[in-house]
């Protein structure tokens, strides 16, 4: 399955184009592009040059204060990585049984991350390709487009997104650094006032959240054969899903299924992830691959994430979400649906999901319950917590010694999982729209457009729409110049 | 429509407490927190984002508070107004484009805005803030302090007129 566009047999005869976005907070990505003089694509590779220390940065706590310092490991998901480690402490302790509470105040507490970081790709990062097309204006094609063209609609992104941020902070106490999750549950009840201010605005929200999903299903829909071909290939899908098949988020058992939709594993527990998943070293890429081990790296590779998930699940315990999710399926005639662009439309099928679990949380009498907290007794030095994060699937893995620091720590991030799954959708980019081409802006951003679907954590970078500066270069194997677009940052061009 | 605040001052603050003198911000919104003073409301966060436009309000100044390279001396007060830059897009806007979405997005002018920039040298993941970050932040804070020692009604034109001293001299 393995595109044969990784490695090209005479790369040393080729001309090297190299796709380099400007590097962030949270990562730096570029990709590189081997051609012959034709111009004709015989390599493809995105590179994501991650911070690697997060490990070395838990190594040395105390456990306890595991769950609080992952969350300064990203700015953009912290209640994820929070909730992960939440989770796998509450194993080394003993507690993984929670309260009902407590188990729905985190749930609370994910579907408000979720909500807001849906939004956020979507009316604001991704909304201004989608609605204006790729190839548009670039000047037109960034957020204060969006706002221009479709005021309502971008004003609706800001309030979706604001709405998660509250809920995160009537939980965590703060919208970030937080401490709702402890070893056992949570540190906090759902005050009277916090829970009916949510609750008054949660009908708009899922309005708003039904138009979102009606945006994407009718630009994915109404753009074919593009949205169906565009970065797309089969692949397999993995996430995590309730026992009897129901798509969760929060706390579930592995699933994994083939491109036609068999499976390869079910019911597996997080706690043996590591006897499925295994990751592959290449020496061009800092960047694990992960594979499942069943299948082994050339055909284990699979696509986590939102496509995952919507594809993975036999159904959506939310009645609104669960109805698009059939017409989701029915347009793939029931199979798996492969299109990198559907990412955009399983994503707003969660964002409305969210909502509605929102709704249901907030009405639940015990959310406003007061028994938060079990007492178990240190009983594992090995601690594993497993979560759907925005992105996809994130495995939080900690060895803790007898004076009960952390002495080591693996993290599987949602966008490593998706690692070959995305240079395999540009390179299918590559091959469709850039091989043979000279290079332009739109080409440039078919690219950013393809990557931009899986919401990676090297975002910072690739949610630059039309701003982000880019330079590509075409040289010759003396390293003569033979062609260069420089894309600056004001969206100019030399 | 535009919200609307009984606060005298926004204060924003972010960064991120674990990486080196990227704490400034976190470091003096914990000391303005520590106040306790109805009047101020106190932002913080790892990055401005795009929904914090909900946290500006009308007619009431704003006041940005961050670590900063490009500076040579502690601390800097500098006066805003909204520009579209680059960050417009991404998942970490600046103050002045964070003003720009405001106005673009609520169809009014932004309030007074003003951005205290910090000096910081190290940014790195784990580390503590920088010995000289550190004085930086007291200097900074002696500043803010004495800003709000004040009476509420004073720190709009309090900050104005730093803004104009301070990024000639300091």
């Amino acid at each position: 399955m393995t595109s044969r566009l990784e490695t090209a047999e005479n790369r040393g005869q080729l001309n090297r184009i190299v796709v380099e976005p400007l590097s962030r907070v949270e990562g730096h990505g570029k990709v590189t592009l081997l051609a012959d003089d034709d111009n004709i694509i015989h390599e493809v590779r995105l590179h994501i040059v991650e911070f690697r220390g997060f490990e070395r940065f838990i190594q040395g706590r105390p456990y306890w204060d595991v769950p609080v310092v992952v969350q300064r490991l990203c700015g953009i998901c912290p209640v994820s990585h929070h909730l992960a480690a939440g989770k796998a402490i509450d194993r080394i302790v003993g507690a993984e049984r929670l309260t009902p509470t407590a188990k729905k105040l985190r749930e609370l507490a994910h579907f408000g991350q979720i909500l807001q970081s849906h939004a956020l790709h979507f009316f604001h990062l991704s909304s201004p390709d989608l609605l204006f097309g790729f190839q548009s204006d670039v000047e037109h094609r960034n957020i204060i487009g969006v706002i221009e063209a479709h005021p309502e609609l971008a004003l609706q992104g800001v309030k979706l997104r604001k709405y998660g941020q509250e809920i995160i902070r009537a939980i965590c106490g703060k919208r970030i650094h937080g401490t709702g999750a402890i070893p056992g549950g949570m540190n906090k009840p759902l005050g009277p006032n916090e829970k009916l201010h949510l609750l008054s605005e949660i009908d708009q929200i899922t309005e708003w959240a039904i138009a979102a999903v009606e945006l994407a299903k009718n630009y994915f829909i109404s753009n074919q054969p593009l949205s169906d071909t565009f970065g797309s290939m089969p692949t397999n899908y993995m996430s995590l899903v309730r026992p009897d098949g129901a798509l969760e988020l929060y706390d579930g058992k592995l699933r994994a299924k083939k491109q036609n939709g068999d499976v390869i594993f079910d019911q597996v527990s997080d706690q043996v992830y590591h006897e499925h998943i295994r990751e592959e070293v290449r020496n061009w890429s800092y960047m694990k691959f992960p594979y499942i081990t069943e299948l082994g790296p050339e055909k284990g590779w699979y696509r986590v994430g939102p496509l995952a998930r919507v594809n993975n699940c036999d159904y959506i315990d939310s009645p609104l979400a669960e109805e698009e999710r059939q017409i989701f399926k029915a347009h793939s005639e029931g199979t798996m649906q492969h299109a990198s662009l559907a990412y955009h439309w399983a994503r707003m099928i969660e964002l409305l999901h969210c909502a509605e679990k929102i709704k249901e949380l907030l009405n639940d009498p015990e959310i406003r319950g007061t028994d938060l907290l079990v007492r178990g007794e240190r009983r594992n030095s090995s601690g594993i917590g497993v979560i759907e994060a925005t992105r996809g699937t994130l495995f939080h893995h900690y060895e803790v010694d007898d004076n009960d620091l952390v002495k080591k720590a693996n993290l599987i991030v949602s966008t490593t999982n998706n690692n070959q799954a995305m240079n395999e959708s540009i390179r299918k980019v590559a091959t469709d729209h850039l091989s043979g081409q000279e290079i332009t802006e739109p080409l440039l951003n078919n690219i950013e457009v393809a990557i931009r679907a899986y919401d990676p954590c090297l975002s910072c970078a690739t949610h630059a729409v039309g701003k982000m500066p880019l330079s590509v270069e075409l040289r010759n194997t003396r390293g003569d110049l033979l062609h260069s677009l420089r894309k600056n940052s004001n969206g100019t061009y030399e | 429509m535009a919200p609307t605040s009984d606060a005298a001052v926004s204060v924003f603050a972010w960064g991120n407490e674990s990486r080196g003198d990227d704490a400034i911000g976190a470091i003096l919104a914990s000391r303005i927190i520590g106040l306790d003073n109805p009047s101020i409301n106190v932002v913080e966060d790892h990055q401005l984002q795009l929904e914090h436009v909900m946290d500006i309000a009308e007619n009431v100044p704003a006041l940005f508070i961050d670590a900063s390279v490009a500076i040579q001396t502690d601390f800097l007060l500098e006066r805003l107004t909204p520009i579209r830059d680059d960050s417009i897009s991404t998942h970490a806007l600046s103050p002045v484009a964070l003003l720009d979405v405001y106005e673009q997005t609520l169809g009014q002018p932004a309030p007074d805005a003003y951005l205290l920039h910090v000096r910081g040298s190290s940014f790195e993941l784990g580390e503590d803030i920088s010995a000289s970050s550190s004085e930086a932040v007291d200097n900074a804070w002696q500043f803010l302090d004495n800003l709000f020692a004040g009476p509420c009604e004073d720190w709009g034109p309090a900050l104005r007129a730093a803004s104009s001293e301070t990024s000639t001299q300091v």
